[in-house]
């Protein structure tokens, strides 16, 4: 079976700064990762490991400048007009800062419809059916859809972002870091959200996190990413079982979940 | 935006809307609150001082000042905002697409506003009047070919700044083709900062106008204009020097309503902008 998202050999380096020639900076190198339909895989890795530059380029924002991206055996670099809007609609993310994700001139329901203005066909009538049912989704009042950003909690924006890109039921939705700004209780409610999602739509998740709670919480299985390479990759269950260095330094960062706790 | 709106407002700022929105009107309904014909000369009525009949007096073809005053504010706003809408359109076409399209487009349209931005305004003024000949449109397309450079520029440092926005990643992977990001994300962005800026500009253009036709290159007699005024008034200046001083007390509040206005405008959109412009 072909891989609903794959990464074949990625590399992407970063030109420097500055007036003399300097050699680019290499962010990944030889990244090989598949992510199957309904698969919810978590990519751990500290701050600066390339989790963020991966994501966009498996996303298609950004070129990588060696190894191919495949969208269900296609190279994203091939893909027609057509060929585009099918992969935005079926593979969306959620970034990291709510607050700056979304238009601050926009109303909610304008930033629901935008995916579905721009990746669907739908008449303006099921579009607005459409806004609805994703404001309930993620648990938001109806009337939310007439309120801009600023209005809304830290916490009610990030749903918002997580409502827009599940907007054109997408086979795959990339978090990055989506869910790690949040606090423990929301923490858990998104997670439940998105689980129940997984079991009905049958939904594929790609969680890019550093904390390795959530990976083992949400995901089947765990890529770790180190230094723009992957070191170490492990089924979730029955228990997490990571020996490279950076894997063991994330999970020894982990802090007891309270006072005297284990 | 919403902190701006509560920002105090000064009295200096109400009075400026007020005078140049007084001269826009004067603009637009000129000539149907003239009391005289602005062209009709009255020789046995020359260089009367103000009275119940002409009340800021006549000119030396016995014209009424108030009537031409009037009138001129037509010619002169009226070609600025030509001007403006020129620049504005020019600015936001060539910034726009420099900034949205980046590259080799970015780097040939960037040098080419280069090009217009070594020539002081004035003398690229006087060069394109040397080589169009005079006359109001010549004047207006001198002063677009002076100015649609920095606009160009700020656009397109405003569109580069703003692309970088995370809402407008989120709209490429909301499928938004480069055209809606334009005109959905980065425009609305775009438009308070050059207005107040344009706004700004009313004045100092509207001395590039009344300037270049001072000089008897722009609006040519007896067209009423405030310039061409001010050049009539010039001969009779030691003995009639109200004649200068009435288009002249125009132009002045004028430019001086505009700026303030611009100058309020900034503030309250966009207090970063413009610093590194220097004029």
């Amino acid at each position: 079976m072909t891989a609903l998202l794959a990464a074949q050999g990625l590399g992407k380096a970063y030109a420097q700064g500055g007036w003399r020639r300097v050699p680019p900076r290499p962010v990944l190198a030889g990244i090989d990762l598949a992510i199957a339909a309904g698969e919810c895989v978590a990519l751990i890795g500290r701050s600066g490991s390339g989790k963020s530059t991966l994501a966009r380029l498996l996303m298609g924002l950004e070129a990588p400048d060696e190894g191919t991206v495949l969208f269900r055996g296609a190279p994203l670099a091939g893909l027609d007009r057509g060929g585009l809007t099918t992969f935005r609609a079926a593979i969306q993310m959620v970034l990291q800062d709510p607050l700056s994700a979304v238009n601050p001139r926009h109303r909610v329901g304008r930033i629901l419809a935008e995916p579905l203005r721009h990746l669907t066909d739908l008449p303006p009538a099921s579009r607005a059916a459409r806004v609805a049912k994703l404001l309930e989704m993620v648990g938001l009042d109806p009337e939310a859809e007439s309120r801009l950003p600023g209005q809304l909690s830290g916490g009610q924006v990030q749903r918002i972002g997580l409502a827009r890109a599940l907007a054109t039921r997408p086979a795959l939705v990339i978090l990055d870091e989506a869910v790690s700004n949040l606090d423990a209780p929301r923490q858990v409610d998104i997670l439940d959200r998105l689980a129940d999602l997984r079991r009905r739509h049958g939904t594929a998740f790609l969680l890019v996190t550093h904390d390795i709670r959530l990976a083992r919480r949400f995901a089947d299985r765990v890529v770790v990413l180190s230094e723009g390479r992957i070191v170490d990759a492990a089924p979730c269950r029955p228990g997490l079982a990571l020996s490279h260095p950076a894997a063991r330094e994330l999970l020894d960062a982990v802090l007891p979940s309270g006072p005297g706790g284990p | 935006m919403i902190a701006a709106h509560r920002l105090p407002r000064s009295g200096s700022i109400t009075a400026a809307g007020a005078l140049a929105a007084g001269f826009v009107v004067l603009a637009l309904v000129g000539p149907l609150v003239a009391p005289h014909d602005p062209l009709a000369v009255d020789l046995a009525h020359r260089f009367e001082a103000p009275n119940l009949v002409h009340l800021l007096g006549t000119d030396h073809l016995g014209r009424d000042i108030l009537s031409r005053l009037i009138a001129g504010a037509r010619t002169t706003l009226g070609s600025v905002l030509v001007v403006l809408a020129l620049v504005l359109a020019l600015g936001l076409s060539v910034g726009g697409l420099s900034g949205m399209v980046g590259g080799r487009l970015d780097a040939v349209l960037m040098r080419l506003c280069d090009v217009f931005l070594t020539v002081p305004t004035f003398v690229l003024a006087l060069f394109m009047i040397g080589a169009l000949g005079t006359g109001l449109l010549n004047v207006v397309v001198a002063i677009v070919l002076s100015h649609w450079a920095w606009y160009a520029r700020i656009v397109r440092g405003l569109v580069l700044e703003l692309k970088t926005r995370d809402y407008v990643l989120a709209a490429r992977i909301a499928g938004a083709p480069p055209r809606a990001i334009f005109g959905e994300h980065v425009l609305p962005g775009v438009v308070p900062p050059l207005a107040a800026l344009a706004t700004l500009d009313i004045g100092h253009m509207a001395l590039h106008v009344a300037g270049l036709s001072f000089l008897g290159l722009g609006v040519q007699p007896p067209t009423p204009e405030w310039g061409v005024m001010i050049n009539d008034a010039r001969a009779f200046f030691w003995t009639r020097p109200l004649l200068v001083v009435w288009p002249g007390l125009a132009i002045a509040l004028a430019v001086l309503a505009f700026n303030r206005l611009g100058d309020a405008l900034r503030d309250r959109l966009d207090p970063t902008l413009i610093a590194g412009r220097g004029l």
